[in-house]
């Protein structure tokens, strides 16, 4: 179907047509205005100015603050349910970007990233250092630190863009970003080309090269895709910021917000472009495993039990500092659970299903598969937070507009706070349990694929590996939450 | 171009100067810089070459910024049960002016708010039952770590608050 052909109205009445959310009425023409990016992101720019001001020069106490609430509440809460419900539309609105578009029109760049380092594992230590951090300091319940966070970000974005082109600190650099690249491959929504025969037939490929000025082929007027994903080869959200930068860019009209079936991208290995074979990317297994186990190691933090494996650690290493206490449970966590398990599950798998791959690829490749599993997690811990905390934000805006002498909106209402516990425990387990679904069928179609022959032998080891995340999930769920900004070493 | 001496530009003349060379004694007078040496480029980044400085010391301020102690009154104060678990917790507190006599016939609230945002506060008052001496209950709701604030109005009208950090609140 080419571009000029193209006709809106027999579309929507397509069954067999995916779904395309640039082409609903009224929000596809929204998001096929070049500056709608823009316009997003200056409302986030300012509650970002307004959550560092506060934090810095606000209450101390977490809880009146806007900087705390709003951070560790309902941005990481709206942050996974927008992406379970649509994408990656938060990379889309990231305030951070709009402070580098600006600065880049007074700094340009010269340098390409080194290409020893184009790829994951700087994010995915940073990702694991920012839970790690997290924790040790306690940044849930310090609106300066929370502060001092997002002004860090602020200066990381400038000076990596500032020195490096294209999307640098969004592809290799930003742990916030692989933490949304990670989750948005559940996303029901994927930016994608709507028929690759116009595609085929394209010469200029804009996608990924710019609009270029009719003049001069050196003046780009639309960029192309900054992330090196070429639209006609892209398989998935991988590094994909929903910037749409492609949308605008491609002269057939040829890209679309298209609907897929959550987690269908996991199930199988094409060659992705901007990103290769999953299955070769040990990088993005070890990005997979962190999401996944890291999800429960974020969440132990904040139960009863995590204390008493901390004080019990503590008298057997001898030390009185939380940090080394610390260190040991995410190594533990994050390094040496996810080996064992899944080495244990490798060999298994391999050994009942005769399936030749190695020990190690066979790791990498089912790593993916827990992906499901890690975002179910993540749901119900940051669905937790969000639901129950909820209303919060009206007494703190109150009490953060009161404190300016402007008693507009009348006393803080503090006993506004969100859905009851019981009320949110249910949709919890629901987060979980259609996780452990997600990461089964995943690890079905893998081992099919694997071993047609005896795929339940391939498959059965790497269930018990989801059950016993699950498991770990629903038990840490149910926990009494137990929250304490210090370490208590008596 | 002109550089003017006026206010917010001497950092950006003197930098030009700099830069060009410019002799000392035209320091705090309008210049002709054209006439001087060489073309003139006006780079975006020395527009902006204070910014970071600005916002260094702006966030400096608010590292700088906490509630100062500028009250008339002493407190101390008693939680029991020790170490204090969920349920319901006795405050006593013990208000003294600066001469060290009991501060009578104030007015005491409690509030106790949990050290994670997204928890509704516990509210109370403490009542006097002898002169400076008060005392409230509180329903700590869950363990962790609570910050008790006492917002206290003495006797003669002016306001006073406190923090106290109530550590490690252990389940039932």
């Amino acid at each position: 179907m080419s571009a000029d052909s193209y006709n809106p109205a027999v579309d929507l009445i397509d069954d067999d047509a995916p779904f395309d959310l640039l082409r609903v009425t009224g929000i596809g023409a929204l998001l096929r205005w070049r500056h709608c990016r823009t316009i997003l992101q200056i409302p986030l720019l300012v509650i970002g100015v307004i959550m560092i001001l506060h934090g810095l020069l606000g209450p101390t106490l977490a809880p009146k603050n806007l900087a705390t609430t709003l951070t560790w509440l309902h941005f990481r809460g709206l942050l996974v349910l927008v992406i379970l419900a649509a994408g990656n539309f938060f990379c889309f609105a990231c305030p951070f970007v709009l402070v580098r578009n600006v600065a880049r029109k007074l700094f340009k760049p010269r340098w390409n990233w080194p290409r020893p380092l184009r790829n994951k594992w700087i994010s995915v230590g940073l990702f694991a250092g920012i839970l790690f951090v997290y924790e040790l300091f306690h940044l849930w319940s310090s609106p300066w630190w929370t502060a001092w966070i997002i002004v860090g970000y602020f200066a990381a974005i400038l000076i990596i863009d500032g020195l490096f082109k294209h999307a640098t600190f969004c592809k290799y650099v930003c742990p916030l970003g692989q933490f949304n690249f990670a989750a948005s491959l559940l996303s029901p929504l994927e930016v994608k080309v709507r028929d690759q025969q116009v595609c085929g037939g394209c010469s200029t490929k804009d996608c990924i090269r710019g609009t270029r000025a009719p003049a001069s082929d050196l003046v780009v007027i639309q960029r192309g895709c900054e992330l090196a994903l070429f639209q006609p080869l892209k398989a998935g959200n991988m590094d994909c910021t929903f910037c749409l930068d492609c949308v605008h860019a491609c002269p057939h009209d040829n890209v679309g917000i298209m609907s897929r079936m959550p987690a269908s991208e996991l199930m199988s290995d094409p060659a992705r472009s901007g990103v290769g074979f999953f299955s070769r990317r040990k990088d993005l297994a070890a990005l997979a495993i962190v999401f996944t186990f890291g999800a429960l190691v974020n969440a132990f933090g904040m139960v009863s039990p995590v204390y008493v494996v901390e004080r019990w650690l503590s008298r057997l290493m001898h030390v009185s500092d939380r940090a080394p206490v610390l260190g040991v449970i995410f190594v533990f966590f994050l390094l040496i659970e996810p080996i064992v398990l899944m080495g244990i599950a490798a060999w298994l798998s391999r050994k009942w299903s005769g399936c030749q791959r190695p020990v190690v690829p066979t790791a990498v490749r089912y790593s993916y598969a827990l992906v499901p599993l890690g975002f179910g997690m993540w749901l119900a811990h940051y669905g937790f937070h969000f639901f129950t905390g909820l209303l919060t934000i009206v007494p703190v805006t109150q009490s953060a507009v009161a404190s300016l002498g402007w008693n507009i909106l009348g006393d803080p209402l503090w006993m506004w706070t969100g859905i009851p516990v019981r009320f949110v425990q249910p949709i919890e387990l629901g987060f979980i349990g259609l996780g452990l679904i997600g990461s089964f069928l995943v690890t079905r179609r893998l081992a099919e694929d694997d071993c047609a022959e005896h795929p339940l032998r391939a498959f059965v080891p790497w269930a018990v590996v989801c059950l016993l995340i699950c498991a770990a999930s629903v038990w840490i769920t149910f926990q009494p939450m137990e929250m304490r900004a210090t370490f208590m070493m008596s | 171009m002109r550089i003017a001496p006026v206010r917010g530009m001497r950092t950006k003349s003197c930098q030009a100067r700099r830069l060009l060379k410019i002799p000392n004694e035209y320091r705090g007078t309008a210049v002709q810089l054209s006439n001087l040496r060489g073309p003139v480029v006006h780079r975006p980044s020395e527009r902006f070459s204070r910014l970071p400085l600005v916002t260094f010391l702006l966030l400096l301020l608010g590292a700088c910024h906490r509630e100062g102690n500028t009250s008339k009154v002493r407190v101390s104060y008693e939680i029991t049960p020790q170490p204090v678990r969920v349920g319901q917790a006795s405050v006593a507190l013990h208000l003294k002016d600066l001469s060290g006599k009991p501060a009578s016939n104030a007015h005491i609230n409690l509030e106790a708010d949990m050290a994670h945002p997204g928890m509704a506060p516990i509210f109370g008052e403490a009542k006097e039952d002898a002169p400076g001496e008060y005392r409230g209950e509180i329903d700590f709701n869950m363990p962790g770590d609570w910050v008790l604030l006492v917002h206290g109005k003495l006797s003669d009208g002016s306001n006073f608050e406190r923090q106290i950090a109530v550590e490690g609140v252990e389940g039932k």
